[in-house]
């Protein structure tokens, strides 16, 4: 049964079908160590001009969504996500001044990958391009919602958590649900499973190249 | 503007431009320590075994770049040109299987996640216009190329990798990679902009990070 006692919806089951890697968002050092205020600064410094790299190319795969959005009302919600994203990138940009991070480096091989493959799902048809972009946006739902509570707001990561984590970023969540759900009303198709599940994987590898460091 | 070779003043077409940007990087593809142990007949087991389940994914994910590049061809020469290195990836793709099916490895389960990055990397640069996109296409083709080109004289037959040597430094395959470059250099003969340099660079970048995964090995 799904969340409201009706049978599970395609998101639910999408979510479902990548459980096993949901311990894995929620328990990720990154995430833990925002939530305890000591992220290393050369960490926060990865952070930054990753988040920025990757959300410029995801305003990218937010538009191709749109491009090829079979209804008006899926272009509606989807298009919705362009203006958060640019404030998004701004965000990251005040960051960057304020902590003295350049943005014009290179992004790492992590962040170039997670990014191509989103642009890449735009070639494998709606329904499985919208599981990805509904990926993304769980997780990182998910993962700073679960450290809403417990991240001090004085730390330079709060306004990342407190954006992450907030009612409209869930509201925005809430739409692309339903146009999954309308999307594939018979349940995900194993194309959809697998962009779903390789979108949260490469999204604990970006995680991981920010925490650990990477280089090309 | 013309493309000009750094510290000559010579004219070049961007090809050859974009190589010369990229030197360094390409003493490390042509150095690469799974190319010369390939070479050598010194690469172990492991390592070729990741390679061919690895190098498998790639031209299943190549072979749609190449498609959508065959798509995006400004002119019926240029998608002559292309559509014709459809036809070799159908060949190594059986040349990958027989030998998978002889060592018993599985080919079903899920590529690597540098291989996933590169093979959408490839894919995404499609989005950015035909001259970056046959930029990257140059770059991906010319790295394999110069790197097994480069180990084919010391080979000589006696490695036990010899068909896969043989195979991406033979006359055919540097014949197409040539084409490509002509390709190249119509499409951007002013030289090449900033994004096709981005593009160029970030493909041998991944190629040398695609090696490193299967000689060392990942996992997501």
């Amino acid at each position: 049964m799904g969340q409201h006692g009706g049978a599970v919806s395609t998101a639910e089951q999408l979510v479902l079908h990548s459980a096993p890697l949901w311990p894995r968002v929620l328990g990720h050092p990154l995430v833990n160590a925002v939530a305890a205020g000591n992220l290393d600064p050369d960490a926060f410094d990865r952070w930054i001009l990753a988040e920025h790299a990757f959300g410029t190319e995801f305003r990218r795969f937010i538009a191709g969504m749109v491009t090829i959005s079979p209804t008006g009302w899926d272009a509606e919600v989807i298009a919705a996500g362009l203006a958060p994203n640019k404030c998004d990138i701004d965000m990251v940009s005040r960051a960057a001044l304020r902590h003295g991070t350049d943005l014009d480096v290179e992004p790492g091989p992590s962040t170039i990958g997670f990014a191509g493959y989103l642009q890449s799902q735009l070639q494998r048809g709606y329904d499985v391009a919208l599981a990805a972009l509904y990926a993304t946006q769980q997780v990182y739902f998910d993962a700073w919602g679960s450290i809403r509570d417990r991240t001090n707001w004085s730390t330079p990561y709060w306004p990342f958590v407190d954006t992450w984590s907030s009612a409209i970023f869930s509201d925005w969540i809430g739409g692309l649900c339903q146009l999954v759900d309308a999307a594939s009303p018979g349940g995900p198709s194993p194309a959809m499973c697998l962009s779903f599940d390789r979108v949260v994987r490469f999204e604990l590898q970006f995680w991981s190249a920010i925490y650990v460091g990477e280089t090309w | 503007m013309t493309a000009v070779a750094p510290g000559t003043g010579r004219a070049v077409g961007s090809a050859r431009a974009l190589l010369a940007r990229s030197a360094p990087l390409w003493q490390r593809l042509t150095e690469h320590p799974f190319v010369q142990q390939a070479g050598a007949g010194t690469l172990g087991e492991p390592a070729f075994e990741r390679w061919l389940v690895e190098d498998h994914w790639f031209v299943v994910g190549f072979r749609r770049f190449l498609a959508g590049l065959v798509a995006l061809a400004p002119d019926a020469r240029s998608a002559d040109v292309l559509a014709a290195g459809l036809a070799p990836l159908q060949a190594e793709l059986d040349l990958f299987r027989r030998e998978a099916a002889s060592r018993r490895l599985d080919l079903t389960g899920e590529p690597a996640p540098t291989t996933l990055g590169y093979t959408s990397y490839l894919q995404a640069s499609l989005a950015d216009g035909w001259p970056a996109a046959v930029a990257v296409l140059y770059g991906a083709e010319k790295a394999y190329y110069d790197a097994w080109a480069a180990v084919r004289a010391v080979a000589r037959g006696a490695s036990p990798y010899w068909p896969f040597i043989d195979n991406w430094s033979s006359d055919a395959f540097a014949g197409w990679v040539a084409a490509v470059a002509r390709l190249l250099d119509a499409a951007a003969p002013n030289g090449p902009t900033p994004a096709m340099c981005t593009a160029f660079d970030r493909v041998v970048r991944l190629e040398l990070r695609f090696w490193d995964a299967v000689h060392n090995g990942e996992t997501w």
